[in-house]
């Protein structure tokens, strides 16, 4: 899921189809063929990023894009998640779906003090767009370029990476080297 | 003209059959001897009625289990024969009225509509009976008579599988080359249709222009060819052999955001696009379009340069191909067929308690001097990301897109791990194209122990380790099969002296009886 249309589908709620037990089990169905491991943390917010995270990192954009949305739709209470949508479209340098989720973040949580940081963040991907313009302090562009806040992160174990290297080195025989 | 009750859902009986051909029939004679807006309007009537009456057939074939009899393979050449028929009838009567003013114009953009409607059908059924692309003359003919005419953006409705579309001449043309394109292979005759239901709900998207779109990725088609669309590239612009030549293209970006319109259906509970015999098919049909669509989709979108080019190589390379998780594992993957009688003819391995002392389990398929489940394919063209490789057709019948495989180029080579991600008949009819998309070219074999829980253990299960771009591991994923795959199902690996605890987890992709998943390194249960 992308650009333009993002927004959109941020706003529909999976609560709707508790009524309609027929579109609700096709979407549980979709969910868990297109994302086995999204039906299996659903409801936990920090193992979805860490999810939506590891498919941004492996090339997949939509589907981490997508599992996010699919995961706001569940827990639109949630901020953390659009948050981290946001931080994949800002690192992805997609100005559309960045602005878009935006706008439906300002939305629903006027008040997150987040918004100071993604309107610093918007001014870089999107310095012509209205929407960001002139809404904070002009920092430098290195400063603000290198200021990821770590959104997307959440969720994300660091303990087990040395084991990781591990294992890989003596797999490709290359331990030591 | 014959009327006859529409299809039951079944197998269309002989009568109805010949209602279908009957409908033909009366169109050839009508087209012989009729003219102006009578002409018109039985083409009209035929292909709507046609379309009424096929639907139970199409319904039908489509329907049949994966593996088809000789019978049910010759219901899709039936159906595809009508069409391929109708769809000759249809161009012809489509040229006789295209410059009649003696017809009403929108009539006439009705008339060229009807026409170009059935040679996408026709394109359709080609692939799904397995006949490969048919040449885009067809479709290439009637737009530019269309063009010529000032017919081809003129708003009509036509029918599609009984529903009312709402659609231009242009936006059919589009429909049917992304049809000859996109079904090239890749998709299953269900997928296919699922698609072509899909392309029905995206009329209003599919917009064809005739300049090059400044800064778009865009798809195009020359109208002096025979070939259908490709992807723009300046290069073919400024090919002289094509100096002269009337150009159209259609952009990407409208599709990847109709792609994304047809996702949050799946997301709301609902089936897109609401209509078609597709709306009966599993959801799995559904999402490997979808999958194949953004893939497509995207490569196209960011740069037509990053699809590697393909080569075609001298005929004479043949190659060593396994196909499926389980022979793969024991016999290609790390298998070294330089010094075949080096590797051990057995292995044992653990696999359980009695009277406190480890029972053995001895593996004997490590390498069998005649292999059967070997084939010998020759390589048809090669690019960075794959090969094409021929195989006959009755061998091809057993390969499906999405099937593992692994390719030895050559004795001192270490084996590539690659999936099945393009069958389609080559001309001729007696072989198929197998395109193999690589996965890896570093692929290792790995054993995975199952935790030791007494009495249940169970023999350690083959694996392949597929080592990521990511020198820290965090791209690494295991291949194992089907049966093997539990979500964080905790397993041991002993390589050399060293052991660890891996537990699978996502899953990265999968297909018949495999699943590459993503894993966690855990410190080795003491």
């Amino acid at each position: 899921m992308t650009l333009t249309r993002a927004e959109t589908a941020l706003s529909f709620r999976a609560s709707q189809l508790h009524s309609d037990l027929r579109r609700k089990r096709l979407r549980d169905r979709y969910i868990a063929v297109q994302f086995p491991d999204l039906a299996a943390v659903r409801g936990k917010s920090a193992l979805v990023i860490r999810l939506a995270r590891e498919l941004f990192d492996e090339g997949e954009r939509r589907l981490g894009t997508e599992a996010l949305i699919l995961a706001v739709q569940e827990s639109p209470q949630d901020k953390s998640l659009p948050l981290a949508l946001l931080e994949l479209a800002y690192l992805s340098q997609e100005d559309t779906l960045f602005s878009g989720v935006a706008r439906y973040f300002e939305d629903k949580f006027p008040d997150a003090t987040e918004n100071t940081a993604i309107a610093r963040m918007g001014s870089q991907i999107a310095p012509r767009s209205g929407q960001f313009f002139g809404r904070t302090k002009s920092v430098s562009t290195m400063e603000a370029a290198y200021c990821i806040p770590g959104w997307s992160l959440a969720g994300s174990e660091s303990g087990d990476d040395q084991l990781r290297t591990d294992f890989r080195n003596a797999m490709l025989g290359t331990a030591g080297t | 003209m014959s009327a006859v009750g529409p299809f039951k859902s079944g197998d269309p009986s002989d009568a109805q059959r010949a209602g279908l051909e009957n409908i033909i029939s009366d169109l050839r004679v009508a087209s012989r001897q009729q003219s102006g807006v009578s002409l018109s309007d039985g083409l009209i009537w035929g292909v709507d009625a046609f379309d009424a009456l096929s639907r139970g057939a199409c319904d039908s074939a489509l329907n049949t289990t994966l593996f088809r009899s000789e019978s049910e393979r010759g219901e899709y050449d039936w159906i595809a024969d009508q069409f391929e028929r109708l769809a000759l009838i249809g161009r012809q009567i489509g040229e006789r009225v295209v410059d009649d003013d003696a017809i009403d114009r929108d009539k006439r953009a009705h008339v060229i509509a009807y026409a170009i409607l059935l040679t996408g059908h026709d394109a359709k059924w080609r692939q799904i009976a397995g006949r490969g692309q048919g040449s885009a003359s067809q479709h290439h003919a009637l737009l530019s008579r269309a063009l010529a005419a000032g017919l081809s953006d003129v708003i009509v409705n036509v029918r599609i599988e009984g529903e009312a579309i709402e659609t231009t001449v242009e936006s059919l043309y589009a429909r049917a080359l992304l049809l000859d394109r996109l079904a090239s292979g890749n998709l299953s005759p269900r997928q296919i249709e699922i698609l072509d239901n899909w392309l029905a709900a995206w009329m209003p998207a599919l917009m064809i222009s005739q300049d090059a779109l400044e800064g778009e990725a865009c798809l195009c088609a020359d109208l002096d060819d025979t070939q259908g669309l490709r992807i723009s590239t300046l290069a073919h612009m400024r090919d002289p052999r094509t100096r002269g030549h009337r150009h159209i293209y259609l952009p990407i970006a409208p599709l990847l955001r109709q792609l994304d319109r047809a996702i949050e259906y799946f997301h709301q509970g609902l089936i897109f696009p609401g209509f078609g015999l597709g709306m009966a098919f599993r959801i799995e049909e559904h999402l490997g379009v979808i999958d194949y669509l953004s893939r497509e989709f995207s490569l196209l979108e960011h740069d037509a340069t990053e699809k590697s080019a393909r080569h075609p190589v001298k005929q004479g390379i043949d190659v060593e191909v396994y196909f499926g998780m389980n022979d793969i594992a024991s016999r290609a993957i790390g298998v070294n067929t330089v010094q075949p009688l080096a590797v051990p003819a057995a292995r044992d391995y653990y696999f359980g308690r009695q009277d406190g002392r480890a029972k053995r389990f001895v593996e004997t398929s490590e390498f069998a001097p005649f292999d059967p489940s070997k084939k010998v394919l020759q390589v048809l063209d090669v690019s960075e990301s794959g090969l094409g490789l021929a195989m006959s057709t009755p061998e091809a019948e057993h390969v499906q897109v999405g099937d593992l495989a692994a390719i030895r180029l050559d004795l001192a080579m270490p084996v590539l791990l690659g999936m099945v991600s393009r069958k389609a008949l080559l001309p001729g009819g007696t072989r198929h194209v197998i395109g193999i998309n690589f996965i890896s070219k570093r692929a290792k074999p790995l054993l995975l122990e199952y935790a030791d829980d007494g009495e249940t253990a169970r023999p350690p299960a083959s694996a392949i380790y597929v080592p990521g771009e990511d020198e820290s591991g965090r791209g690494d994923s295991i291949v194992a099969s089907e049966s093997v795959y539990r979500p964080n199902n905790r397993f041991q690996v002993q390589i050399g002296e060293d052991k660890f605890a891996v537990s699978l987890t996502r899953i990265k992709k999968q297909g018949r009886g495999w699943k590459m998943a993503a894993f966690d390194v855990l410190p080795a249960d003491k």
